[in-house]
């Protein structure tokens, strides 16, 4: 089969339990005796192409290509003659899984046909049964782009909010906290944090602090660890 | 009471009825009559709607009575209540038929059957009523078991779960299968039952 086919059903494998029945199909496989190198590559491709199309690879997809490749490289080890013809197939489980799903799709498709056998009988006094699905099967771009319509009429229509810009420089900081400090005063920093409590104003009075100290025109000073922090004009 | 009249008091009371009927109820309502005997009066009165033409019958489903409308006339009733009637997705309708054959079933369970994450799709089927919770499992976690609901009988049209069809030979490609599979761990589908 061509590449293009798997396009064909693409969004329609419930897993890849699924996808391998589909190729078993296909490829008309005996299920009892599954070629597992062969779909072992149709199975990659499939991942590949799906990637391709940039479609997200469910993570369950990725474990079974895991599992894939350890059955084949299982199936190269030379298998030990004579006594060990009991030693089980390494296929056994894969197969055991595929064919007990393939059971419960075919009961699906069984539920399928009573379903819409039963759709056509209407209750007295009822009018429908409880809605709510997640089929996406009535959904077509039309649909689509009405409902992403209505939610963007009933969206609440976006305020704008302003955000008034403090004025507020490094430069002015450090000239109010020189002026503080004329005439040989010492300021307690808990002191000068408190006259401006916005927090632009705050991380500027730290920066006008470190700036000052820096450039030797203020001393820091602490009596203990955990102290207040003071801050003195340089002496003399 | 005369039978005759015992016949048209079922008809008015299933008539009247916004929701189904039980055995139980229409036998307190009609004075303690049997529940065997109120099988046989429905029978009675659907053999006389086929008789003169009626596009209705009674219909036992879940266990109880019901009037409902023959599926010859579903394109005009459609018509009347504008409403399509949504069908279940395919990983739905797989997940149902795993805890309707193989229920009571914890998640993990129906993940490995079906080799894929099955929360939000037991979670879409809790929610339609579709499945109950049963109770919890004795493996570690002691996980939650999932069973299929009442509703479910009613969605499918079931008088009782064991009127699903048969677990069927596998075909493989056309090959039947040697040997026959055991239809579940013996939980809940019996036959019979």
């Amino acid at each position: 089969m061509g590449e293009l086919s798997y396009q064909v059903r693409l969004d329609s494998f419930q897993g890849p339990l699924d996808l391998l029945l589909h190729l078993i199909k296909v490829e008309e496989l005996d299920i009892y005796d599954i070629p597992i190198a062969k779909i072992t590559d149709q199975y990659l491709n499939y991942i590949k192409f799906m990637r391709s199309l940039d479609l997200q690879v469910a993570g369950e997809f990725l474990v079974m290509a895991a599992t894939l490749l350890r059955i084949k490289a299982e199936m190269l080890l030379p298998r030990p003659l004579g006594d060990d013809l009991e030693e089980p197939d390494p296929r056994q489980e894969l197969t055991e899984m595929l064919i007990e799903y393939k059971r419960f799709k075919e009961l699906a498709e069984q539920l399928r046909g009573m379903e819409g056998e039963r759709f056509r009988f209407y209750p007295r006094g009822e009018v429908a049964y409880p809605p709510g699905d997640d089929s996406p099967q009535e959904i077509n771009s039309f649909l689509l782009w009405r409902a992403c319509r209505e939610a963007l009429d009933n969206a609440p229509k976006a305020t704008p909010h302003t955000i008034s810009l403090d004025k507020v420089t490094i430069r002015e900081k450090m000239d109010l906290l020189l002026r503080s400090l004329e005439g040989g005063r010492e300021i307690r920093l808990t002191e000068l944090l408190r006259q401006d409590p916005r927090r632009i104003a705050l991380v500027l009075i730290f920066v006008a602090i470190l700036e000052l100290a820096k450039r030797r025109q203020v001393i820091l000073r602490q009596e203990a660890p955990f102290d207040e922090i003071l801050i003195c004009p340089l002496p003399g | 009471m005369r039978d005759e009249e015992l016949r048209q008091a079922i008809e008015a009371l299933l008539f009247v009825a916004t929701s189904p009927l039980s055995p139980q109820k229409l036998s307190d309502l009609m004075g303690g009559i049997k529940p065997g005997q109120i099988q046989r009066i429905v029978e009675g009165l659907n053999l006389s709607y086929q008789n003169e033409g009626r596009s209705f019958r009674i219909q036992e489903i879940a266990g109880d009575y019901q009037f409902f409308t023959l599926p010859h006339f579903s394109p005009w009733v459609e018509k009347l209540l504008a409403e399509r009637k949504r069908r279940l997705s395919p990983q739905a309708l797989e997940t149902l038929a795993i805890i309707a054959y193989r229920g009571p079933i914890n998640r993990p369970r129906i993940e490995a059957i079906r080799g894929v994450n099955a929360d939000g799709v037991l979670k879409t089927l809790l929610e339609r009523g579709l499945i109950r919770i049963k109770g919890r499992g004795n493996s570690v976690g002691r996980p939650l078991l999932y069973g299929t609901s009442k509703s479910f009988l009613q969605y499918f049209g079931l008088k009782r779960l064991s009127d699903l069809p048969r677990w069927k030979e596998l075909s493989n490609n056309g090959q039947p299968k040697a040997e026959q599979v055991p239809l579940s761990d013996g939980h809940s589908f019996q036959e019979g039952s």
